[in-house]
């Protein structure tokens, strides 16, 4: 019963890492950036949400809205502004969007520590639905099933938009080969503006999730950067699904591991799986031979 | 005054200490791999002496080596598993190492004093730290007019070609990987040396980051400009961190930000200034990079 | 038999998925001659040349480099064997200058490496004045070597098409592959790379140039193969190969 309930426990820390591992995952696979500023849209759709309810009294559900907002328009402006004119400049820019990141990065990081007073928060008591079902000696908090939920329902949502819709099959076209996108009748700019958009959601959505059940500073998304990290790769790039898988599994593999082998093992485990996952699986991590129209 | 000076001092001994990393990055970017595995290394370097000098008293000479040989086994190792991932991969899985290697330091308590981590016994005066960055650009200087320096330049900006002119790409990399892997363990020696207690957040993500930084930012396409931009990423916020106290890191960001929209080969920009001599832009070639190709080998 | 072939290729085939881009291709390339191969856009002609060069593993057949089979080997083995190739979107290396260029390409040359090579010993600095020497000298037969010291992205369109046949050369190759090495070029321009072709056959150098402009190849080519869909549908002199139907109507669809 314990690991059930244990498993129960891990799903829900999972369904957080999926939401950000989701929005990782369409940026890298669609724009080839490793975006390492996405952890701060967590951070601040945290703080926001956080303000929204304990400043302003709107209800959790408004909050989370609040939350996603914030991580989408984040996600707009640094890509605008960290992304957008090494694009222009065109060519394979990885290593300069990573530095750009970076910087927007530890910039957006420590606006958050000035923004908070780099205190502790904590959602006030009362705010977040506190409701708990009992289920065959089972325990579960309605914020679990909430986050449980969006996760997958958010997962859907993305998936369906890319692989179903011509919006999607421009996002997808872009990070490739921009003339292909423009022959699809969609422009450009609109399809990486949009990417961007559901991943900043996606995460910002993750960082209320993420900070509604403990106090939290602004070093939340740090944090989850790595965690969220670690499950796009060891639940692959390609596809939306497969990052929410490994956010789950790495949800679940935590918190097993932390119940049945030791809380400091918990880490070893998570990022010596990620390593060995890069390591030997080699579907879609190999090199390829490239020889453009050699 | 006294107090300037010594702020100076030590402004300079973590832009020495910065550089050798730096360059440590640099050796992989030569060879076309954007790796992070150097704060891997010059973690394995640093516990590494410092475990030895604890234990067995070792100076700061005899350390370095140590740390260097540290560094530099590791490399091989983790370079015989990570070369062949592509470009965006290998600097994922090298991030991973980082996250890794945090863990087995965390873990091996008796080697490393776990989470709390240990003091570092040895000192390390400037003059060292001179030395041996004077030594490791020295070598690298070698490099740059070497067959070596000939083959990772062309690796780095056309594999499929670099293998038609004979040149074995991968080995190329491995030995740039091996090397960078020796300036790591060899540079966390001197940074434990400034620091002087060491514990597993020491060489975590935020120096990555930080090393990184200064590579591109003094300019990734010659080796002066990872010294370059280690004074400027590293030396300076120490010096100048009394003036601005809260905002530093906006301050930092937004310097790095702007160097890479304006300035994107870096503040040593070899290509620019040769751009600039020969007075004409290049011909309006429609350049399609290729994504970092590959050779089947 | 190996006596006279610079290059025998026998059976060779090559799909990629499902569609067969090669099929059962035989030729062979005698010494110190220049070999042509034509064919419409999407024949398989830059696919043979980067199997024979190494960059792509071949399905089926073989190809024998003076006699020893090679279809095995990677790109930089057959380059120590003395394959060179250029490439028909020209690849130079970004950043360098035009005497760097080709220096690059001696790479297979320099004998002093490692340790030896990095400390400077005078040994090291005799052998890179050599080969420097040896690089200007492969520009001036291209007709470059006022350029040398200039940055080789501000070289026009087929002067840096010369600066790559130079990279090629200087490696001192038994086997040069061109792949078309006049493409986009205007008529004074490919009259020149069509002189220093035959120019360099007469300096003992085997060449396979894959062309689509049919007076340069009947300038310079002492033999053709024509591909199509993958196969040749005739390899002759030019002259003669040229006048046949099945090649009329491959190019011209009559």
């Amino acid at each position: 019963m314990l690991f059930v309930q244990q498993l129960i426990n891990g799903l829900a820390l999972g369904a957080v890492y999926a939401l950000f591992a989701v929005g990782f995952g369409v940026v890298f696979s669609t724009m080839r950036i490793l975006n390492l500023a996405q952890g701060v849209y967590a951070t601040w759709g945290a703080i926001f949400a956080y303000w929204a309810v304990a400043h302003a009294g709107l209800p959790f559900a408004v909050a989370c809205l609040v939350g996603t907002a914030i991580g989408a328009v984040a996600a707009v402006a640094v890509d605008q502004v960290a992304f957008q004119p090494l694009r222009s400049r065109g060519g394979e820019q990885l290593l300069g969007t990573i530095i750009t990141s970076v910087a927007l990065w530890i910039s957006l990081r420590e606006a958050a520590s000035l923004a908070t007073g780099a205190a502790p928060l904590g959602f006030p008591p009362g705010t977040v639905p506190g409701g708990l079902i009992r289920f065959a000696g089972l325990r579960v908090l309605a914020t679990q099933v909430i986050a449980v939920v969006c996760a997958i329902a958010v997962t859907a949502v993305i998936h369906v938009i890319l692989r179903h819709t011509r919006l999607g099959a421009a996002i997808r076209a872009v990070g490739h080969d921009r003339g292909a996108a423009m022959l699809g009748g969609v422009n450009p700019r609109v399809a990486i503006l949009t990417a961007a958009a559901l991943a900043g959601a996606a995460t910002g959505l993750a960082g209320v999730f993420y900070a509604d059940g403990q106090t939290f500073t602004f070093g939340l998304g740090d944090g989850l950067l790595l965690q969220g990290f670690a499950a796009v790769v060891i639940g692959g790039m390609g596809d939306v699904r497969g990052a929410a898988f490994g956010g789950f599994a790495i949800g679940v593999v935590q918190v097993l591991s932390a119940q049945y082998i030791s809380n400091s093992f918990q880490d070893a485990i998570t990022f010596g799986l990620l390593l060995v996952v890069l390591v030997v699986r080699p579907r879609g991590l190999l090199k390829t031979v490239e020889l453009g129209r050699a | 005054m006294g107090q300037q000076l010594t702020l100076l001092i030590s402004a300079a001994e973590f832009a020495l200490a910065g550089a050798v990393l730096a360059l440590s990055t640099y050796m992989t970017l030569w060879a076309g791999l954007l790796s992070f595995a150097t704060v891997s290394f010059a973690a394995v370097g640093a516990f590494f002496a410092t475990h030895l000098m604890n234990s067995a008293g070792l100076g700061l000479w005899p350390a370095l080596l140590v740390g260097g040989l540290g560094g530099g086994v590791v490399a091989a190792v983790t370079g015989l598993l990570l070369i062949r991932l592509a470009g965006h991969w290998l600097a994922l899985a090298t991030v991973a190492l980082i996250l890794v290697t945090r863990v087995v330091v965390v873990n091996l308590g008796g080697l490393t004093g776990g989470s709390q981590g240990e003091v570092v016994p040895v000192e390390v005066h400037l003059w060292q730290l001179i030395v041996v960055l004077g030594v490791a650009c020295l070598i690298l200087a070698r490099l740059a007019r070497s067959r070596f320096g000939t083959a990772a330049v062309a690796t780095r900006e056309d594999p499929t070609v670099a293998a038609t002119m004979g040149i074995p790409v991968r080995r190329v990399q491995a030995v740039a990987f091996v090397i960078s892997g020796v300036l790591g363990g060899v540079g966390g020696v001197l940074q434990a040396g400034l620091l002087r207690y060491i514990d597993p957040d020491s060489f975590y993500i935020d120096l990555a980051v930080t090393v990184i930084a200064c590579v591109v930012l003094g300019g990734a396409y010659h080796w002066f400009g990872s010294v370059i931009g280690a004074v400027v990423f590293t030396g300076l916020p120490v010096y100048v961190n009394q003036f601005i106290g809260q905002g530093q890191a906006i301050i930092d960001g937004a310097l790095l930000l702007i160097i890479m929209i304006w300035l994107p080969g870096g503040l040593v920009d070899p290509l620019r200034w040769r751009r600039l001599r020969d007075g004409r832009r290049p011909a309006p070639t429609p350049d399609k990079r290729r994504e970092p190709a590959e050779v089947n080998s | 038999m190996s006596g006279t072939e610079a290059l025998a290729v026998d059976g060779l085939a090559k799909r990629f998925g499902g569609l067969s881009v090669l099929r059962s291709v035989s030729l062979t390339v005698p010494r110190d001659t220049v070999f042509g191969i034509a064919g419409p856009n999407g024949a398989g002609k830059t696919t043979l040349l980067n199997i024979i060069s190494g960059l792509l593993p071949a399905d089926g057949g073989s190809i024998r480099l003076y006699g020893d089979a090679c279809h095995h080997l990677p790109a930089q083995a057959l380059a120590r064997l003395g394959v060179s190739r250029t490439f028909q979107n020209i690849r130079l290396l970004r950043g360098l200058t035009v005497v760097e260029q080709v220096l690059a390409g001696t790479y297979r040359r320099r004998r002093v490496g490692g340790l030896r090579g990095s400390a400077g010993t005078p040994r090291a600095r005799a052998e890179l004045r050599d080969l420097r020497e040896q690089a200007l000298e492969t520009l001036e037969s291209v007709g470059l070597r006022d350029a040398a010291d200039r940055l080789a992205e501000t070289l026009s369109y087929g002067d840096q098409r010369r600066l790559e046949i130079a990279r090629a050369l200087v490696s001192r190759p038994r086997l040069l592959l061109l792949d078309e090495p006049t493409a986009g070029m205007n008529a004074a321009d490919w009259t020149g790379i069509g002189e220093l072709v035959t120019g360099l056959r007469e300096s003992g150098t085997t060449i396979v140039v894959v062309e689509h402009n049919m007076r340069l190849i009947q300038a310079i080519c002492d033999r053709v193969a024509v591909l199509a869909s993958g196969e040749v549908i005739a390899c002759d002199e030019p002259g003669v190969c040229l006048r046949r139907p099945e090649v009329r109507k491959a190019y011209f669809g009559k």
